[in-house]
């Protein structure tokens, strides 16, 4: 057997490099095999947070967001958002006709001003859709129009006869809501060819959702960065503990390593000295 | 019960605790399209999940989201958009389709046709014309 400390070892073994390197890589397998490897689970955070990050950072390489979605490519083909379009189409053609037996590309006229205001006390849950949209001043014929729609919580209603109709169609409720933002922008283009509507609401404008959908993400990340810092620091925490107990580096590079005890009585010796 | 991966089940979790953070934590208003587009870009982190074999509970993220969302959307339509999230089981490993069965059966325990709603999708068990 090689020794690798000592008079013995210095200067005198041929292959004393090699013999290190087999140390210190059996030093390395020992921290291995006794304590995990430093910060896994860091390590696996550490890369979902970049993924994270990837998918809807602004300073996405564009090659890596392609990887990304390629994993979910066929599925996209085929999934919820195919589909959705897919109804929508179908939609369209068929001309889908509402709760009210009314076809929803006639829900303008069905949905009138003093209607809506009688049906607006009536709302339990009218968090999701803003009720009062904003509105150009008109003038001439159209200002009375422009005050009672003013007043109407048109939206609202529209989605709620559209919610009806969509359910009864089996349709996904992610499918649901963005066929029923689909059909009410509808609406609301027609609102705006009689410039009676400046702006769609911000819950149903793609634009602002992105934006909110955005900073949930920025701290979503944040979040789970600090829970991956502080993981790691308690992982690292508790590899010193173990390091400290066992006391590894010192009983594998022991100094004694390799000298052969001898086993010898001095009383037997001082005897045979006479 | 299968082995998880690369104790992913502790990441997803977190992951999951991200989102509802950043929901609860949302300085404005919040809508349900807003709730539906974080599920369905979460729909990625479902997949993986499954290929890491980690049987996540539907029922008790869909609560989540729910209250992180202010109630907004009820946790059955949460769950049932979820479902709607899940992979195709013709792309998984057969390990990986026991998996997603465990995960599926949870939610058609507590709200049955969502097992129907989910062969539909992928059209499991339709005969081709």
């Amino acid at each position: 057997m090689t020794t690798h400390h000592g008079a013995q070892y210095q200067g005198e073994h041929p292959d004393h490099e090699r013999v290190d390197q087999q140390i210190i890589q059996a030093r390395m397998l020992a921290l291995r095999v006794i304590a995990p490897p430093k910060s896994r689970i860091g390590e696996i955070l550490r890369d979902r947070l970049e993924e994270l990050y990837g998918r809807l950072g602004d300073n996405v390489d564009p090659a890596k967001r392609r990887e990304l979605n390629a994993a979910n490519q066929d599925r996209l083909t085929e999934g919820p958002e195919f589909q959705s379009e897919r109804a929508r189409q179908t939609l369209g053609k068929n001309n889908l006709v509402s709760s009210l037996g009314t076809p929803v590309t006639e829900l303008n006229i069905v949905v009138g001003a003093s209607e809506l205001q009688q049906q607006a006390p009536k709302v339990e849950r009218a968090e999701s859709i803003p009720a009062t949209p904003k509105l150009k001043t008109q003038s001439g014929a159209n200002q009375q129009a422009t005050s009672q729609a003013s007043q109407s919580p048109w939206v609202w209603v529209l989605s709620q006869l559209l919610q009806t109709d969509l359910k009864r169609l089996g349709l996904e409720p992610d499918e649901m809501n963005d066929i029923r933002v689909f059909l009410i922008k509808s609406e609301a283009a027609k609102y705006d060819k009689l410039e009676l509507l400046s702006k769609l609401p911000d819950s149903l404008s793609p634009e602002a959702i992105t934006k909110i959908f955005e900073d949930i993400r920025t701290l979503a990340a944040g979040y789970v960065a600090f829970v991956m810092v502080e993981r790691a620091q308690s992982e690292a925490g508790a590899e010193e503990e173990l390091k400290q107990l066992i006391d590894l580096p010192r009983s594998i590079c022991s100094p004694f390593y390799g000298i052969n005890t001898v086993n010898f009585d001095p009383a037997d010796i001082l005897s045979k000295m006479g | 019960m299968f082995p998880v991966k690369n104790r992913y089940d502790e990441v997803f979790e977190i992951e999951i605790d991200g989102w509802c953070f950043g929901l609860t934590n949302y300085p404005g208003e919040i809508s349900p399209a807003v709730v539906h587009r974080i599920i369905r870009e979460l729909a990625s982190s479902f997949h993986a999940a499954i290929e890491h074999n980690v049987v996540f509970n539907i029922l008790e993220i869909a609560a989540k989201f729910s209250a992180a969302s202010r109630h907004l959307i009820h946790e059955q339509e949460i769950a049932s958009a979820i479902v709607a999230q899940l992979p195709n089981p013709s792309t998984l490993l057969e390990e990986q389709t026991g998996v997603l069965g465990l995960v599926i059966d949870q939610v058609e325990q507590a709200y049955p046709g969502s097992l129907d709603s989910f062969y539909k999708r992928w059209r499991i068990g339709v005969k081709a014309a």
